[in-house]
């Protein structure tokens, strides 16, 4: 079984990353000057901005995030619980919802220069609270309220306990989804191209598409701004690494969990049933175009969710969890680049964006899956094998129905962070091949707001759905 | 309960019907001719779509075409040997498009008639080996009237720096779009980037998205192309908009189209492909070309369509440096300028 995996994993590493990323960067003689371009001034420049804008982006959420989140924590109020869901939903939204926002808020205070590079802080902001939030909140349940209580008879005030009792507590929650944001920030695309009001606004993310798509192709020059790339992660991780040790992923993988066990709605099926029937209806009534989009984009992240799943629960038995992480390590739009060049036109789109954001969102399942899986259930279950039950049956009867709830949850956001993937899926698309994500992207290059909101919806209704989907069967149960 | 179980077997079960209809590629039988575009051209009800039938019919030839968002786009399509293998001709690239791709295009004459003679003086006085014009426009800053109140139109491009004209006017990024690296010729030696680009509200990644903008009163100038006067005329609303005319002139921007090179003569590897320039040139088709493209014909007497009345005369034509190694310099320039490094 873990040779069979093994063999597998290293099969799939290669295809997937090795043998794409490889022949991308030996595809000819111009890589050679990576070097020369990993300090030009032009690289340089858009790693200063991209470096600057994460930052201040990370701070601002900060100060929004944390004492919202403490707030959240202490409120018992129906609108905070509202506030709370809210937040437990917004953070899973693709990135055109944000393009609507800050247009939005920022017409409405009709702010004149609205294509700026304050509107992709803006933008960055609104994306990284709610998912900060969260991850606080998950780490607030978890604080000793004992510990607590006792601060607070001695007569501390809230920037006391903000100061000697939250902020210490909470650095390895603070710290783990800052890692996770600035990942997000490092890889942004979409919003950037959108807000920032062209060059020479680009942070590291348009600055490989810039140089690779438009006109001349400059490998070495994206070759140069991924390996900045990967090297901020590499920081941010080692640096994390050192600051907390072994326990720094612990608190953020509780995240899924948390947010689901934590859920008390209940949701009545023929309301879903009914919205189901709606949503189907509402199908047939979509224009050819949005409708082919729509069945493009949900057949290819469901696929992806299984996909990205059954990896990770691989990977887990080969005993290598290191390469579930290796998603996180590379740019989605150098991984796309590689596997254009290698696989390109050999192969169905589909097939090739399915691999892709497999290997990509693998971190994302690894990160919730395994700290589950490492609580594995041995004694019980070998307890049943010594009665005579199959490995694989004891394991479906002890391990399955605890891990299924959180699969679910996890196929759910991984279906929704595929349905808004565009850096990915943008090459491939072609002809026939025009996922949802693609099409909004295409409206909002081309300013086709209206058209680029109606899509982004049914994405969010979609995405949502589906989340909602899985944790209604948790409810039921 | 029963819906439970139910969904649990249908929904996998679509999704495997699904993928595998979606991973079962469409091979046409018979002649095709593969062509590579930018958005405009290949939209839906756009100018291909819109003669693909016909020249399915007359030619026997099945027309498949695949977009970029802009011109520019099609460069790194090109320059990526894979793609080159699958693509029969590049439709809709203009002059400094053509020059900066001539390694990856087919530079030999093509039997079909006497082109030149038929095209308008001024596109027969530049015809490039290769470069089959399909379209011409003059470019400049189309404004809505209403916009630029207390304004005055600017006369000459430096007015475009002066603080009144700031944050008015939407321009094309010029590594993406042609009608901005247009703009970027016309204006290099006389503005300078590093001061131009605090004045611009934002470099659009296409003309598509700078039209939709301006139309959406985001800025009361954008750079267009003369042409889309027509089409305000065609929604009754000519006398809102009106265009800039500056002295130093109209650059022209001349479409076209070019085959790609290949192994062997493309034409006689693909028929199609003569098959296709000749049907181009035929006046109907110029004519839907025009109609779709909201551009001027390459034909000397074809018709203009009523609303193209109203699109003033170009008193003035200027020359714009068509050289791919100024074009390219002049880009490198744009990039290191724009980030603030002055020269």
């Amino acid at each position: 079984m873990k040779l069979t995996s093994r063999i597998l994993v290293l099969l799939i590493s290669f295809l997937g990353l090795v043998y794409p990323v490889v022949r991308f960067v030996m595809r000819d003689s111009s890589y050679q000057n990576w070097q020369q371009w990993f300090f030009e001034s032009q690289t340089l420049y858009t790693v200063r901005l991209t470096l600057g804008l994460t930052l201040i982006s990370l701070m601002l959420s900060a100060l929004i995030a944390i004492p919202m989140a403490l707030w959240l924590d202490q409120t018992r109020t129906l609108f905070a619980r509202w506030v709370r869901k809210f937040l437990e939903v917004f953070w899973v939204f693709p990135s055109f919802v944000y393009v609507f926002l800050v247009l939005a808020v920022l017409k409405l205070f009709r702010v004149e220069d609205i294509f700026s590079l304050r509107s992709v802080v803006f933008a960055w902001v609104l994306a990284g609270v709610p998912f900060i939030v969260v991850t606080l909140l998950t780490g607030l349940r978890d604080l000793d309220v004992r510990e607590r209580e006792a601060i607070q008879s001695l007569g501390a005030n809230f920037w006391d306990m903000l100061r000697y009792f939250f902020l210490p507590k909470l650095k390895r929650v603070i710290a783990s989804s800052f890692l996770h944001q600035s990942w997000l920030y490092l890889t942004s695309f979409s919003l950037v191209v959108l807000l920032s009001g062209g060059p020479p606004r680009e942070t590291l993310e348009v600055g490989i598409y810039t140089a690779t798509r438009l006109g001349h192709v400059n490998y070495a020059h994206a070759l140069a701004l991924s390996l900045w790339q990967i090297l901020f992660v590499l920081i941010i991780r080692v640096g994390l690494k050192l600051l907390m040790r072994s326990e720094v992923k612990k608190e953020i993988e509780q995240v899924g969990i948390e947010w689901f066990s934590g859920s008390s709605q209940s949701y009545s099926k023929k309301i879903l049933i009914g919205v189901g029937g709606l949503a189907l209806s509402v199908l047939f009534l979509l224009p050819a175009e949005l409708r082919d989009a729509l069945i493009t984009g949900v057949t290819l992240s469901g696929w992806v969710s299984c996909g990205v799943i059954s990896y990770a629960l691989l990977v887990y038995l080969t005993g290598w969890r290191g390469l579930a992480e290796a998603g996180a390590w590379i740019s989605p739009m150098v991984l796309s680049l590689a596997w254009w060049s290698a696989y390109g036109f050999d192969y169905s789109p589909i097939l090739l964006c399915f691999g892709i954001q497999v290997v990509l969102l693998a971190p994302w399942a690894s990160r919730i899956l395994y700290p589950l899986l490492d609580r594995s259930r041995k004694l019980e279950q070998e307890a049943l094998q010594s009665i005579g039950a199959h490995p694989l049956r004891s394991w479906l009867w002890v391990e399955w129905p605890r891990l299924k709830q959180n699969v679910f949850w996890l196929a759910g956001v991984i279906f929704g962070l595929s349905l808004a993937e565009v850096s990915t899926v943008i090459l491939f698309s072609r002809g026939g091949f025009e996922p949802l994500s693609v099409w909004i992207q295409n409206q909002l290059m081309r300013f086709q707001l209206d058209q680029a909101f109606y899509g982004t919806l049914l994405l969010m209704a979609v995405s949502m759905g589906a989340i909602l989907w899985v944790r209604r069967d948790h409810e039921a149960r | 309960m029963e819906i439970k179980r139910a969904s649990a077997f249908i929904i996998p079960f679509l999704w495997v019907i699904a993928l595998g209809t979606s991973c079962t590629s469409k091979v046409p039988e018979g002649p095709k001719l593969q062509i590579l575009t930018y958005s405009s051209l290949g939209a839906k009800g756009g100018f291909l779509d819109r003669v693909k039938g016909d020249f399915k019919q007359k030619s026997g030839c099945d027309l498949q075409f695949e977009t970029t968002l802009g011109a520019s786009q099609i460069l790194s399509y090109l320059e990526e040997p894979k793609q080159r293998e699958r693509i029969d001709m590049v439709m809709g690239i203009d002059e400094l498009f053509f020059n900066r791709a001539r390694a990856y295009l087919y530079i030999s004459p093509v039997a079909t008639g006497d082109l030149k003679m038929k095209f308008v003086d001024f596109i027969a006085a530049r015809t490039q080996l290769g470069f089959y014009p399909i379209d011409y426009g003059a470019l400049t800053f189309i404004y809505r009237k209403e916009g630029m109140k207390g304004l005055k139109p600017p006369t000459r491009l430096v007015d475009l720096l002066k603080p009144e004209y700031k944050k008015k006017f939407i321009l094309q990024d010029p590594r993406a779009a042609s009608p901005g690296l247009m703009f970027l010729a016309f204006a290099d030696g006389i503005l300078k980037t590093s001061l131009l680009k605090e004045q611009w509200l934002t470099l659009a990644p296409n003309w598509d998205s700078s039209y939709k903008m301006f139309l959406d009163q985001e800025a009361p100038m954008v750079w267009s192309y003369l042409t889309s006067l027509a089409y305000h005329d065609s929604k009754h609303e000519r006398d809102a908009y009106s265009y800039v005319e500056f002295q130093e002139g109209f650059p022209l921007q001349v479409e076209g189209l070019a085959l790609v090179n290949r192994v062997g003569n493309p034409l006689t590897e693909n028929p199609c492909n003569e098959k296709w320039l000749q049907f181009l040139y035929t006046p109907e088709v110029q004519t839907k070309l025009v109609e779709a493209q909201w551009m001027m014909p390459v034909l000397k007497e074809l018709p203009l369509p009523k609303m193209f009345a109203t699109v003033p005369a170009i008193k003035k034509a200027s020359p714009v440096s068509l050289n791919a190694d100024q074009v390219d310099r002049m880009l490198e320039r744009f990039a290191k300028e724009v980030q603030g490094e002055t020269h």
